[in-house]
């Protein structure tokens, strides 16, 4: 066979893989769309059922430290804890940790919650770099300000976690605006079922919107295409994606910006690894590894209702440099856990969320790019017609709007 | 036009491909008429809901102080908003006490007939719903419902009726509640225990009961125990003091802890000590809280050797224990260390 005639064969024999690779991430995508739907639906009718202030009336609330970690946030810090310290839970703390910071964010805390020096013990030894001084505020005796050495933002959060003096602990990025019910309707995963473990709210877009004293008063779409683009991709992303993963009970991630964990159990799980840049989505994989090799029964859940708010990059350069960090987490973290891939021990999790997260989010954009490739020599070669391409970039095209939209439709449902 | 099978292959795949896409475009339009049907709806829903509530609210709010008749609200009510009357109702009614509570029981008591009748058709949702109604609404005449719906087949609907049943009115009816306790073994024990504590002080020798009783499992008696716990039932101590002597699940005994802290007395030390060395922490660090509430000052050595623990949570009782006997002194000079046995002290100080 002729040196060209094997160059085609390899060409498309991608081109049929770059074809399996659609039909599957597809029917991947339309099968947690369905599992949403109904997990929805059922959602919304459990919460008029069991109201979760009675839930809290009967079993008071559990108490939650939120860890709020920072590295040169002197301008928005103040307001972003002032909104934290204004969300409607009976019993909360509020650990901010002033990651080795070089501008004044530790000088504007000091001054803006009279915070003084305290002494306060940690309750788990999670390495981390040294913690400097810890700190409450004289005004809200819930605020405390763990001052370390910088490490890095899954670091800080180990300090936090270190600190930790209650049941649940619940990691924020510092500029999360957390809406005033999110903890009351997060905790409700933990009273409803006792095996929960973690539990994830969803994540929306505050580009746009009005903010006053930070809650959001208004909700509006952003200027920016962009950033209208993320609002639709989150949506996707939380409701179809997450909520239907967590109907086929794997889901593999639980959000940085918004998620609470049992805290013994981060804690025996070894807390967050700092060596890598997609911390939260390790940590919920990992938690799912220690709890299923140590027999826990247990839940990791995404709940829909509860809602942190945050701030979408709207410039292509910024968006590109959090896509590369969110996918190099990603790789990170399933290929550090590659022994969970297709590994019945791991239920679901191992056999059908792993293999997708692996195969086709991880693999994606290689196949999805040298696909692009593959797809354009063919057609330069005439081995495929015009009429041909663009009738499976029609079907990809209306394929990816169609899920889109039902995710708007799921957003209707959730209310 | 040529049929599929007449087709060779690549025209077979372009079909298929333009008809997929024209499915494809046909499900969107679809979808997108769902989402603003959906909108729609829910605007429309929520525009009604604000209007029932303009007119209800101001004549509930009247009739609450006496201002106006009950008669004046049913005439209010249309004849197709009965479900929608008790909805708004049962949120109304978590906000009220005492006998404002019976005035709105009084007036959803014409509409909730139906709903006796018919809560057990549908989801387990609107099952749990109308048992819910009726459980806040209207419990008189309706304990059949709440105890068949004891053994409804989801678990929701049953917890919802253990809910309305446990209440200090009516204290005999949580023996029911009890013999299925192991049927909510997924809710949180705090959610269970407060539910059985809701019932008052009237259940307490029932609870008792089930705690001594090796015949239930340690899940279950621990959420019996918790319960008498928040009842702060004195007679509770030797009934868990028992329990210690005679069972190691950590959640058990840390349950009975709790009650013998809350409630004990000196002669109840003894059962405590040998839990100081219990392999769980919790159980150690439950039991050096227990000793600190019955203990005394011959207890001095025993905290101090506690403060070495490695668990921290222990450590920080154990310090806390010494405070409570005063030993102020001794923890001054502990503070002074670098370690972090002197940070526990220090913070323990500080508290």
């Amino acid at each position: 066979m002729s040196g060209a005639g094997l160059a085609w064969i390899v060409v498309e024999g991608f081109n049929i893989l770059v074809l399996f690779y659609f039909v599957s991430l597809n029917a991947v995508y339309l099968v947690t769309s369905a599992y949403a739907f109904v997990a929805l639906r059922r959602y919304a009718r459990r919460l008029k059922t069991v109201e979760v202030e009675d839930l809290i009336k009967t079993a008071g609330a559990v108490p939650i430290t939120l860890v709020a970690p920072a590295f040169n946030e002197a301008v928005s810090c103040v307001e972003a804890i002032r909104a934290l310290l204004t969300l409607r839970y009976p019993e909360y703390e509020i650990f901010f940790v002033n990651d080795g910071s070089t501008d004044d964010t530790l000088a504007r805390m000091v001054e803006a919650f009279e915070m003084v020096p305290t002494p306060l013990a940690p309750t788990a030894r999670l390495r981390t770099a040294p913690v400097r001084q810890v700190l409450r505020s004289r005004i809200h005796p819930n605020l405390w300000l763990i001052d370390k050495e910088n490490g890095g933002k899954a670091d800080a959060q180990n300090a936090g976690l270190n600190y930790c003096r209650t049941p649940l602990y619940g990691g924020l990025d510092a500029d999360s605006l957390l809406e005033p019910e999110a903890l009351t309707r997060v905790v409700r995963a933990f009273l409803e079922d006792a095996r929960t473990v973690a539990a994830g709210g969803i994540i929306r877009v505050v580009n746009g919107c009005t903010v006053q004293s930070g809650q959001v008063t208004d909700v509006r779409l952003p200027h920016s295409l962009l950033a209208r683009f993320q609002v639709l991709e989150y949506l996707r992303a939380f409701l179809s994606g997450r909520m239907g993963w967590d109907a086929l009970d794997a889901p593999l991630i639980i959000s940085g910006a918004f998620g609470v964990f049992r805290r013994s159990v981060a804690v025996e799980a070894g807390g967050y690894d700092s060596t890598t840049v997609g911390e939260d989505m390790e940590l919920t994989i990992r938690i799912h590894k220690h709890c299923r090799k140590a027999g826990i029964p247990y839940g990791v859940r995404f709940v829909p209702d509860p809602v942190s708010w945050t701030e979408v990059p709207e410039s292509l350069q910024i968006l590109g440099r959090q896509r590369d960090r969110w996918q190099r987490g990603l790789i990170e973290s399933l290929w550090r856990h590659r022994d969970m891939l297709l590994n019945p021990r791991y239920g679901r999790v191992g056999l059908v969320a792993f293999p997708y997260f692996f195969f086709l989010e991880m693999l994606g954009p290689i196949i999805e790019g040298m696909g692009y490739l593959a797809f354009g020599t063919t057609v330069l070669a005439g081995r495929a017609t015009f009429a041909y391409v663009a009738a499976f970039f029609a079907v990809a095209v209306v394929l990816g709007v169609a899920l889109s939209i039902a995710s708007v439709v799921l957003e209707e449902l959730s209310f | 036009m040529p049929s599929l099978l007449q087709m060779n292959w690549d025209d077979r795949i372009f079909a298929v491909l333009v008809a997929t896409a024209a499915a494809l475009l046909v499900m969107a339009v679809g979808l997108t008429l769902l989402a603003l049907f959906l909108r729609w709806r829910n605007d429309r829903v929520a525009g009604i809901w604000a209007a029932l509530e303009a007119r209800w609210e101001p004549i509930l709010l009247d009739v609450l102080v006496e201002e106006r008749p009950p008669e004046e609200l049913q005439a209010a009510v249309g004849p197709g908003d009965s479900l929608r009357f008790l909805a708004f109702l049962l949120r109304f009614v978590r906000r009220l006490t005492g006998s404002e509570v019976d005035v709105v029981r009084d007036l959803a008591r014409p509409h909730l007939d139906w709903l006796a009748r018919e809560w057990d058709r549908g989801s387990a949702e609107r099952r749990a719903r109308a048992v819910q109604t009726l459980g806040m609404l209207g419990f008189d005449g309706n304990e059949l419902v709440f105890l068949a719906a004891l053994d409804d087949p989801s678990p929701l609907v049953s917890i919802v009726a253990a809910q309305a049943l446990a209440e200090p009115d009516h204290p005999h009816h949580v023996v029911e509640v009890l013999q299925r306790l192991d049927r909510y073994q997924d809710w949180h024990p705090a959610f269970l225990s407060g539910m059985l504590a809701d019932a008052g002080s009237g259940v307490t020798p029932l609870l008792r009961d089930y705690l001594a009783d090796e015949e239930h499992d340690a899940w279950s008696r621990a959420v019996a125990a918790k319960a008498l716990e928040q009842l702060r039932d004195p007679e509770a101590a030797d009934v868990a003091a028992a329990v210690l002597g005679t069972n190691a699940d950590p959640d058990l005994l840390v349950a009975c802890l709790r009650i013998v802290g809350a409630v004990g007395e000196r002669r109840h030390r003894a059962v405590l000590l040998p839990l100081l060395d219990f392999p769980h922490f919790p159980v150690r660090s439950h039991a050096l809280k227990a000793l600190r509430a019955v203990g005394d000052d011959a207890d001095e050595s025993v905290f101090l050797r506690a403060l070495d623990d490695p668990s921290p949570w222990v450590a920080l009782e154990a310090a806390r224990g010494l405070r409570a006997l005063g030993a102020g002194e001794i923890l001054e000079d502990l503070a002074l260390g670098g370690d972090e046995r002197a940070l526990t002290v220090r913070q323990v100080i500080a508290e």
